[in-house]
């Protein structure tokens, strides 16, 4: 008894093995799932040092308030979001976008500092497209 | 198949994953090793009742606005279940009134508390969330991963420990007392790795369905089994099972990862209703 729960507790142990996040040149994270993107972008928010000077494309809601645009990734059941600032590449591509629309963005992964917190955020951001959201 | 492959390469690519496979499959384990004994007992409830408390420390922590809201959730939770089980019986209020009580109490509470004090905009997915467990499991941190190793590794460790005298307080406590074991002490170590479990489970199932985690699996068990040995290694794989399948599916069809979990584990309470009435008729 004692021994097989040794052997099925160390076997689960294992799983916490620790790996690189990724190694392809570009993140996509549209090619996910809601929840699974929405949970990517909570692990980059966690832990972004692992993350930083990776290129991330991501699908979500736009919102541009009095300052920094952000990107905002909710899960399947539209309980919980994550949200990221974005820095973009060319500001003209992103005017005229409505708030709450969706769209796709391309950006290297970093931190900058406001009020002296550091924040996540996407520098030299492209639009790869935008769709309206639904409802 | 393809789902299968897009699943492994989930796991090498993401740690959220493999964190969520790895505290998701310990919770299942420490839970249903506890289960038999609760059901047993007739503390089913208990369960229930716990995680309600910790759902209103929770909300005490997030108003607080705690890094760590553990330092809070833990103590609270340990102290309702000592005050349940060692002074229930000394009490005006009862056995399952004071469970109750404390349980719908603890539940309005909270709620009250993130509606007054809300920690975010999202005071709805913050509720649904806790409640729910919705996607926390998928957005654990890695000291989240390591606190549930080491509280996993200490249910496990006492468990054993303890497993005879366990054993002998579920089966018959009068018998355990009158051979001068404290029975006391050991239904107190009973309460105490419960609310340990019960904390760690909040974030897999959600406060509302951790109940379901710890007798489904015994439950099922219980329908083919007869031996405590038996009944308790049988619980412990249908619990694993059940929680790797249903995060799998969880991740794979964007589904709650509470809701599946517990679902697995009604389909197989099903299965072994089923197998216990085949096996039934066969004997007869």
């Amino acid at each position: 008894m004692k021994r097989i729960l040794t052997a099925a507790f160390s076997a689960m142990l294992l799983l916490t093995g620790c790996g690189n996040p990724t190694e392809d040149s570009v993140m996509d994270l549209t090619a996910l799932n809601k929840t699974m993107q929405y949970s990517q972008v909570n692990q980059m928010i966690y832990e972004p040092d692992s993350y930083i000077g990776q290129t991330v494309q991501i699908c979500g809601e736009y919102y541009k308030g009095n300052h920094n645009a952000i990107i905002r990734v909710l899960d399947e059941q539209a309980c919980c979001a994550a949200e990221i600032s974005f820095f973009p590449a060319d500001e003209s591509a992103f005017e005229g976008i409505e708030n709450f629309s969706e769209i796709t963005v391309r950006g290297v992964f970093g931190t900058y500092q406001s009020y002296g917190v550091d924040f996540c955020c996407l520098n030299q951001t492209e639009r790869i497209n935008e769709s309206k959201t639904e409802g | 198949m393809n789902e299968l492959q897009t699943l492994v390469d989930y796991f090498v690519k993401y740690p959220f994953v493999r964190y969520a496979f790895a505290v998701g499959l310990l919770i299942a384990l420490c839970s249903s090793l506890l289960g038999v004994t609760l059901v047993l007992k007739r503390f089913s409830f208990i369960g229930d009742g716990l995680s309600h408390v910790a759902f209103g420390a929770m909300a005490v922590a997030t108003i607080t606005g705690l890094t760590n809201k553990m330092v809070i959730i833990l103590p609270v939770t340990l102290l309702s279940a000592i005050l349940l089980l060692r002074t229930g019986q000394n009490t005006k209020i009862k056995g399952d009134a004071a469970i109750a009580m404390i349980s719908v109490g603890a539940l309005a509470i909270g709620y009250m508390l993130m509606n007054l004090f809300p920690s975010s905009a999202n005071i709805t997915g913050d509720v649904c969330s806790t409640l729910f467990g919705s996607t926390s499991i998928l957005t654990l941190k890695k000291s989240d991963v390591t606190l549930c190793v080491i509280m996993a590794v200490i249910v496990i460790a006492v468990f054993l420990l303890f497993y005879n005298k366990i054993f002998a307080v579920t089966f018959d406590e009068s018998f355990c007392k009158a051979s001068g074991v404290n029975a006391n002490a050991y239904n107190l170590i009973i309460a105490m790795i419960t609310a340990t479990i019960i904390v760690l489970a909040m974030n897999l199932v959600g406060s509302l369905l951790i109940s379901a985690l710890i007798i489904f699996p015994a439950l099922s068990a219980m329908r083919v089994f007869r031996s405590f040995r038996g009944v308790i290694l049988c619980s412990a794989v249908i619990s694993v099972l059940c929680a790797a399948i249903g995060i799998m599916l969880s991740i794979l069809f964007s589904t709650p990862v509470g809701s599946t979990i517990v679902t697995a584990d009604i389909a197989v309470f099903l299965i072994f209703c089923g197998i216990s009435a085949v096996m039934g008729g066969v004997h007869r």
